[in-house]
């Protein structure tokens, strides 16, 4: 089977999964005991009309299984709906809210494999040095430190005591944002700067990149040279190490090149595991570095009882899964020729 | 003298009075106790004995890649055209392995990369060891992938390992270590893991090469019917010593150690009645943590002496170039 064919099959495969998704936590918010509609009209002071409007207008009259039919049809037609809590295009605000966590959560993961993958390599040829012994503490506290608090520890040192990072909170210094014409085609600062040329906002953006990425990072990159070092060991081990020695080649080459691409098999679905636990954690990152991302509005749809906006998230998280899941098939298939597409 | 000469002879390879240990948890493990031999230049020289013998540790520490730790090599001389390369840097060594000296090993099914071509490994081998561009390298793998005749050499260059059967990935992995023309390759047990059809085409292979090419060859086995198909000289080896060494015809025909003996017994004789009963050496190899004093045999030697449990005995020179360590020829 081909790449396409094979991409093509793995995304007709995922619909059921989305459909499911979509029908599980339909049906749990909405049996919740609270009149969402009363909500969004403004609470206690809402005039009774009003609340009946908004009842009429998201069919919250209707048996439930007719919503969630209702809600179908218009997936279907790519309708997301309209939050009745910020008034806008549910895809309008995930087009806003979804770049920011994107480029944060690849900024975590390029930071956790750039510090991951030396780390492990490291600790696995210097093994019981005291570089190991170091790693393995280091690994050992990112896989108990809670992510908020690493936020609020990173903040208290790094910013009010060290001053080394501008105001934590937000993704780029308003008033370099607003006080220049500056474009947004991705909404991902980085890329949208270097686009422009504007290294002003690409520092000033990277800078407040570093500790919430930092932070969302450091789990992922313990799990990473954990992972790294015991593949690492197990594929120095082998013949064609050995033999790649008494080949004449170089123990740069032995090691980076002949070890690390084997080793690298366990280490792409560790990764692609803990992508769950990452995003999970970019919700608790955004929320302590003002980060305005998906995470931050889900949790906002869930205080306000936003439906629409819950869905649409919903169904982007989910997206999301199936196509990082689809990758790490792919790039195992790339690493390892004995892996095909099936 | 405890060393072997071999006259005014030219000598390519020259290993003298090595020691090597294993420090591991239960203790030290002395793997090879005093081993010398030499290889003539177009030599096919055999060094057999018993699994666990030192006969690897021994190959591998030609090449430096003893691991370390666990082992060290305590002492001796491994001289390669009169250099020690015991005593050159590591960095030196490259100039040997895989140049001057290869080495291919039983596993052929694990001795190449899964996750590279086998064009990708040839030619990663000649470009780094004979400093030639990636087109030469490429045009040389060619070359010798059909030397090893394996058919369809420029499509074979594309696959992976696991697209090629055991025979096949031997074939390979031979011509990745000749690849580079190299005075002396080390075969360490080349054939056991194939199936006899395929080893008999292996051995067939390897002693053409070894015409043609002029290489000697250090042959790892212990299989004495690849020894008789291949080998000029042997030493056999036992619990990390060289007890008996000569040419192939003399040991085949005289002998004269008690463990060259029980080896030679323990091969299955064909043609002698159905039943052929394998003459096993009673006993079982010594334990190289705690080896036993003296003769290392001398435990599961039919001709034990007093001598043999207080003396290690000396190499005696039984005929011209023919060595026995054995106190009943004192
Ligand atoms: N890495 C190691 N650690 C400890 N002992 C070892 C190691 N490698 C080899 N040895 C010991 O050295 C001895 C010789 O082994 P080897 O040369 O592999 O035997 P063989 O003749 O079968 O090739 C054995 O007793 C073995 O236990
Ligand atoms: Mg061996």
């Amino acid at each position: 089977m081909d790449l396409k064919s094979y991409i093509a099959r793995r995304l007709l495969l995922a619909i059921p999964t989305i459909l499911g998704v979509t029908l599980i936590v339909f049906f749990i918010s909405h049996v919740v005991p609270a009149d969402p509609a009363l909500v969004w009209a403004g609470g206690a002071r809402a005039r009774p009309e009003q609340v009946e409007q908004i009842r009429q207008l998201y069919h919250l009259n209707e048996p439930i299984w007719k919503q969630y039919v209702i809600f179908l049809s218009d997936l279907v037609r790519g309708d997301l709906g309209i939050s009745p809590v910020t008034g806008r295009p549910v895809i309008e605000d995930i087009k806003t809210y979804f770049p920011a966590t994107l480029e944060l959560t690849i900024f975590a993961i390029a930071l956790a494999i750039l510090i991951g993958i030396p780390l492990g390599v490291l600790s696995a040829i210097k093994k019981d040095s005291p570089v190991d012994h170091s790693t393995r503490i280091f690994a050992l506290s990112g896989y108990s430190m809670p992510i908020f608090w690493l936020g609020l520890i990173l903040q208290l040192v790094v910013y009010y005591y060290l001053g080394l990072v501008p105001d934590p909170g937000g993704r780029v210094n308003t008033q370099v944002y607003i006080s220049s014409e500056f474009k947004t085609y991705t909404n991902m600062y980085l890329i949208d700067s270097l686009i422009q040329g504007r290294f002003d906002v690409f520092f000033d953006a990277l800078q407040h990149l570093i500790l919430p990425g930092f932070t969302l990072a450091y789990a992922t990159a313990a799990i990473i040279a954990r992972m790294t070092r015991s593949s690492m060991l197990e594929v120095i081990r082998q013949d064609y190490i050995e033999f790649a020695r008494a080949r004449g080649l170089p123990e740069r080459v032995v090691i980076y090149k002949h070890a690390l691409r084997n080793a690298m098999i366990p280490t792409v679905t560790v990764v692609g595991l803990s992508f769950g636990g990452l995003l999970a954690g970019a919700v608790l990152t955004e929320t302590v570095f003002y980060w305005p991302g998906i995470g931050r509005y889900m949790v906002g749809t869930i205080n306000t009882l936003d439906f629409p906006a819950l869905m649409g998230g919903t169904i982007l998280i989910a997206l999301v899964f199936v196509i990082v899941n689809l990758l790490v098939d792919i790039l195992y298939a790339i690493i390892d020729p004995r892996i095909r597409y099936g | 003298m405890d060393t072997v000469s071999t006259g005014d002879i030219e000598k390519l390879l020259r290993v003298n009075e090595l020691y090597i240990n294993f420090y591991t948890y239960e203790g030290v493990v002395k793997a090879i106790d005093g081993v010398s031999f030499d290889i003539h230049p177009n030599e096919t020289f055999a060094l057999v004995g018993e699994t666990g013998c030192g006969k690897s540790v021994t190959a591998r520490a030609i090449l430096r890649l003893i691991p370390t730790p666990p082992g060290k090599i305590e002492g001796g001389e491994i001289l390669f055209n009169g250099v020690d390369l015991l005593k050159i840097p590591e960095k030196e060594m490259l100039e040997y392995r895989g140049k001057k000296i290869s080495m291919i090993f039983q596993e052929p099914m694990t001795s190449l990369n899964p996750v590279f071509t086998v064009g990708d490994q040839l030619v990663e081998t000649i470009a780094l060891n004979q400093k030639v561009s990636k087109e030469e390298a490429y045009n040389i793998a060619l070359k010798m992938l059909e030397r090893v005749r394996i058919p369809d050499a420029e499509n074979a260059m594309t696959k992976y390992p696991h697209e090629f059967s055991g025979g096949q990935r031997q074939r390979i992995v031979i011509a990745m270590a000749l690849s580079c023309n190299p005075s002396l390759l080390i075969a360490d047990e080349p054939t056991t893991a194939l199936d006899v059809t395929v080893q008999a085409q292996i051995i067939n292979l390897m002693n053409e090469l070894q015409k043609n090419m002029g290489t000697s060859i250090l042959l790892i086995t212990h299989d004495l019917g690849v020894v008789a198909e291949m080998s000029d000289r042997v030493a056999v080896m036992y619990a990390g010593n060289i007890v008996e060494l000569g040419t192939t015809s003399v040991i085949f025909e005289k002998r004269y150690h008690p463990y060259t003996q029980g080896l030679f017994n323990a091969i299955p004789v064909f043609g002698k009645g159905k039943q052929t009963r394998l003459e096993e050496i009673p006993g079982s190899v010594p334990n190289l943590l705690y080896p036993p004093p003296g003769c290392r045999f001398h435990p599961r030697c039919p001709h034990v002496m007093d001598i043999c449990r207080k003396e290690k005995p000396e190499l005696i020179e039984l005929e011209p170039g023919h060595y026995v360590r054995c106190h009943l020829y004192r």
